[in-house]
């Protein structure tokens, strides 16, 4: 009888069904139905050494989820010791360095906002990625579906989840530049779902801690910039568009920027009338794609500067080089 | 049609996207394989599931926010900046003034990039303090990474 049950079961796997890719995007982005805790894994490749070796970088994490919104997430050290410590309340963030014991509190950015246009953005999601549905190898030991994002067009980036199919947790992101040695990878070797995890564990506040201010502008519709002397177009090549904008003080200047999102990721586009400072180690010799500016890198990806009259720009996105290049000639061509 | 309905096929079911003829042969097979029957009913609860919860709004750096739900970029950038920084010798103090005040009645030519990258990483759903590692004058492997990238241009 229970050799009849496991065969069973094993022909069962081979036909089991697909939900839709709208349905796991919707799975993968709810809050957790239940706590859980484990350790990921992020490995990171970052182009290539001189002897054309590929550079990695790898860091591994404790975390615990505990519904609806609290997280705790730990750095460990190599002998798996705690190095930082950061814990999430769903409007609050605490951030620790456990060597010097420094706290500082900060508002999570975007914290109870709401998003006025919901099927605008999955619209232009559809239009510039596709997305397919499918099986995988278990991740943690946990059997997953697998959600990819292909761009349609090219110079972007491929994003794949891996997805729990009992918790609908996300057990796995890739996110990763086709032929091109520039890809990071998170994944959880270790998945306790159902953990028991105790509140003290999620406290944000701490009494030595530094509160840090977090008060962004008010975003700003094109018109708006425009207003304010603002020459940049509603949309760019690659399918990205004008999502909002917003007005900052630097050092006097106002500077104009102008958000775009192409459903899966966002560009910045700033506009000064004084150059940016961009260290001089951190630029990049100009490659088979000549830009119209300086290249630079920065954990906030890519950073291209260029002047056209009077103005000066600044570009900030992960897209390939060539595509920043077809996106500063718009900008150019929307004068 | 092998053994059992193919994945995609008991969906389309569900779905009511399957022409006469394959809702009947469906039909048939369903009545007779209950491994078919027990992923039918289990693919139908976690459609309810999904059909009860409200629409997600999804982020417009939507790539970013699933990366990082696992690995959040904190607000390391304030944790490890310096206090306060404290001259040494009288000399020293009074090189400090003389450039503090020539700071003050002087424009500075260019524009400073951190509070752009903390406005682009706001924006992106992160915290409002970028991580250090800024412009690659703290790590000189992100220049390499732009190095790199020209190199195989063509391919896209």
């Amino acid at each position: 009888m229970l050799a009849l049950a496991l065969a069973l079961a094993a022909l069962g796997t081979s036909a089991r069904a697909l939900p839709s890719a709208d349905e796991l995007l919707d799975s993968a982005l709810a809050a957790p139905a239940a706590a859980y805790r484990g350790r990921v894994l992020v490995v990171q490749w970052y182009g290539r050494a001189p002897d054309g070796s590929l550079r990695t970088r790898a860091s591994e994490l404790a975390v615990a989820v505990k519904p609806p919104d609290r997280v705790r997430r730990e750095l460990l050290a190599p002998d798996g010791s705690v190095e930082r410590v950061l814990v999430s309340d769903g409007s609050r963030e605490r951030a620790t360095l456990c060597r010097t014991g420094r706290t500082v509190v900060a508002q999570v950015p975007g914290a109870g906002e709401t998003d006025a246009a919901p099927e605008a953005r999955r619209e232009i999601l559809r239009r510039n990625y596709e997305l397919i549905v499918g099986t995988a190898a278990p991740v943690a030991g946990r059997e997953v579906w697998r959600l990819s994002f292909v761009p349609k067009s090219a110079g972007k980036a491929r994003l794949a989840l891996w997805i729990d199919k009992d918790s609908k947790t996300i057990l796995r992101v890739k996110r990763w530049l086709p032929g091109r040695p520039f890809a990071r990878d998170s994944q959880f070797l270790v998945f306790e779902p159902g953990a028991e995890l105790d509140d003290s564990l999620f406290r944000v506040d701490a009494a030595t801690a530094e509160i840090a201010a977090a008060h962004p502008p008010s975003p700003l519709t094109m018109a708006e910039l425009r207003a304010k002397g603002a020459a940049m177009p509603e949309g760019l090549p690659g399918g990205f568009a004008f999502e909002s904008g917003a007005a900052l003080k630097v050092r006097g200047s106002v500077v104009l920027q102008a958000r775009y999102t192409d459903g899966l990721s966002t560009l910045s586009l700033f506009q000064t009338d004084r150059p940016v400072h961009l260290p001089k180690n951190a630029s990049v010799p100009a490659g088979r794609n000549p830009l119209p500016g300086p290249l630079s890198a920065s954990a906030a990806g890519k950073i291209m500067q260029w002047r056209s009259g009077r103005r000066h720009f600044v570009m900030m996105s992960d897209v390939s080089r060539a595509l920043m290049g077809k996106i500063a000639a718009a900008v150019a061509a929307a004068r | 049609m092998n053994e059992h309905i193919e994945g995609v096929e008991l969906s389309s079911l569900i779905d009511g996207a399957l022409d006469a003829a394959a809702r009947a042969r469906a039909a048939a097979h369903l009545s007779a394989c209950a491994p078919c029957r027990a992923e039918l009913e289990s693919l139908r609860a976690f459609k309810r599931l999904a059909a009860d919860a409200p629409r997600r709004a999804l982020p417009a750096d939507l790539a970013l926010r699933l990366e990082r739900r696992h690995v959040a970029a904190p607000p390391w950038a304030l944790l490890t900046r310096p206090r306060v920084w404290a001259p040494a010798g009288a000399l020293a103090a009074a090189a400090l003034a003389a450039a503090l005040w020539l700071r003050s009645t002087q424009a500075p030519a260019e524009l400073p990039l951190e509070p752009l990258v903390a406005a682009h990483e706001a924006a992106a759903g992160q915290t409002l303090t970028p991580e250090p590692v800024l412009v690659a004058s703290a790590d000189a492997d992100s220049a390499a990474l732009l190095a790199d990238d020209g190199a195989g241009g063509s391919a896209e």
